[in-house]
């Protein structure tokens, strides 16, 4: 990865995909789209345990 | 504040940013180190065949390479007179806009990129743009988006944009921030019909809203994201045509200025011959390195001792007048004339980190002949500056002087004052007072009348 020393932006670099002609586009969705199944993913995922303190986890 | 430069170097106060590559000078030329990364940069240019071909267009500044007990240094062609981007007319950071993107367009297309997208990395030789920051090139990497883009809208396009579509200059603006317009601020000024002009819609209010939008995800690992989706450079090199075509579809059409047609006015008409038969007798009595031409209009003066200076600097305060001068220089030359948008009674201070990243007018070379034909009166009337102190900081720049005196009954003066109660608040305008403060400074070597006005020509005293 280039070591870029300014800031280029998160929304401008998410822009670029738009602004970069059908093949960007197409990143667009692909990048939108894994986010989306991701938060599926992690919102249909069942909820973290409860962390038990390890004492009481020992004790048990 | 950067330590001590190589080859006994001096480093340059505003080059820091970018800690692959640091510009410093020694013996009055100038160098630029490199770490690791900047070198792996450098190499990749200098092995292409774009740095020959930039270098031999005059688009890129001539660089050569200089090893020293195995460091490896960059030699840099010195550029005659460093001007700032808030010192540019519309056309001027338009041409320079142009230029980085062609220059990034070519650089991908041979497997380089540029890092970032900043004005400050051109310079004007005359009135041709020049790129100066060869550490800015790179390896372009698969999956890199264009790290400039958002730094190129808010430094080369939006103040573009501004001054086209809503006529707001810029200069205040890229003046008060380096770091330029930021895509809010554009969005703010470019509202109603003016969201259709080309580039407006797509850069300026999508990239506001996005920038809005993910201002509390910037955590989020975009980069990565593009480069596994695929990204490339194809599509930096589209996203570069669009908006060269916004560049070349965005036009300023300021009409006239006050000033703009000054050259035409009959009592200037009449006194050219005089002044410029004048001038150049005094240019001429030895080469000169360096003239200012202040308030210098159309740059006639400038052209008519072009031949006798390495580099004659045209400053006016009218954009209008210095973007239409610097579109004439462009064709008709000569090419050592560099016309500015300066205002003398409010000229560039130093700017940035410990006010010296980005350097006042005066640091950045010293005079050798200073042009003050016409201007007296606008600096002692117009910005209410004592008559004494205008003479006083031309005796600090320890240079020659022509001075056309232009008294408070000419024509022109009393236009300045039709609202003022001229003889109480400049009871020291006078002749008298001139000469005066001048005797105390400089000597007088020369004078010629020239109608109601006077031409001095005045030298420091040693």
């Amino acid at each position: 990865m280039i070591l870029g020393y300014i800031d280029a932006g998160t929304g401008s670099l998410i822009l670029q995909t738009v602004l970069g002609g059908a093949a960007g586009l197409a990143v667009f969705f692909k990048t939108a789209g894994r986010r989306f199944f991701r938060s599926k993913g992690s919102s249909g995922a069942p909820a973290p345990a409860t962390e038990i303190p390890a004492e009481q986890a020992t004790e048990s | 504040m950067l330590g001590a430069a190589p080859l006994g170097g001096r480093y340059d106060p505003g080059s820091f940013r970018d800690p692959a590559s640091r510009v410093f000078y020694s013996n009055g030329d100038v160098y630029r180190t490199l770490s690791p990364a900047g070198l792996d940069g450098w190499h990749a240019l200098r092995d292409s065949q774009r740095l020959t071909d930039w270098v031999a267009g005059g688009r890129l500044v001539a660089t050569d390479e200089l090893i020293q007990d195995g460091t490896t240094y960059l030699k840099h062609q010195r550029i005659p007179f460093w001007s700032h981007p808030y010192e540019w007319s519309f056309s001027m950071l338009r041409d320079a806009a142009l230029l980085h993107l062609d220059l990034l367009e070519e650089a991908l297309r041979s497997g380089l990129t540029m890092k970032d997208a900043t004005p400050y990395n051109v310079q004007f030789v005359g009135s041709s743009p020049i790129f100066t920051d060869v550490g800015s090139f790179c390896s372009y990497e698969a999956g890199e988006p264009w790290l400039g883009y958002r730094q190129f809208c808010r430094q080369f396009l939006y103040p573009l944009l501004l001054r086209a579509h809503a006529d707001v200059p810029f200069q205040p603006l890229l003046r008060g921030s380096l770091d330029g317009i930021p895509a809010a601020t554009a969005r703010a000024c470019l509202r109603s019909r003016r969201t259709f002009k080309p580039g407006v819609l797509t850069d300026v209010v999508l990239q506001a809203r996005a920038e809005r939008s993910t201002a509390k995800r910037s955590d989020r690992d975009v980069r990565s994201e593009l480069s596994a989706a695929g990204f490339n450079a194809d599509m930096i090199i589209h996203n570069v045509r669009r908006v060269r075509k916004v560049l070349q579809k965005t036009r300023w059409s300021p009409g006239s200025s006050s000033w703009s047609d000054y050259a035409s006015c009959g009592h200037v008409a009449n006194q050219r011959d005089i002044k410029e038969a004048f001038v150049r007798r005094v240019a001429g009595q030895h080469h000169r390195r360096l003239v200012w031409d202040v308030g210098a209009n159309d740059a006639h003066f400038s052209a008519a001792v072009a031949d006798m200076a390495d580099v004659v600097v045209a400053m006016d305060a009218d954009e209008v007048t210095v973007d239409r001068t610097y579109r004439k220089l462009s064709i008709d030359g000569p090419p050592n004339v560099l016309p500015l948008v300066v205002d003398l009674a409010d000229p560039s201070p130093g700017l940035g980190w410990r006010g010296t990243e980005r350097t006042t007018l005066e640091a950045r070379g010293t005079p050798d002949l200073v042009l003050m034909l016409a201007v007296i009166h606008h600096l002692v009337i117009g910005s209410n500056l004592p008559l004494a102190s205008v003479i006083d900081w031309l005796a600090t720049l320890g240079t020659e002087v022509v001075i056309e005196w232009v008294p408070l009954d000419d024509p022109m003066s009393q236009r300045l004052t039709v609202n003022k109660r001229r003889h109480e608040v400049h009871a020291d305008y006078t002749e008298d007072d001139l000469r005066r403060y001048c005797d105390e400074r400089f000597s007088i070597a020369a004078e010629q009348p020239c109608e109601t006005r006077r031409l001095f020509h005045l030298t420091p005293l040693r």
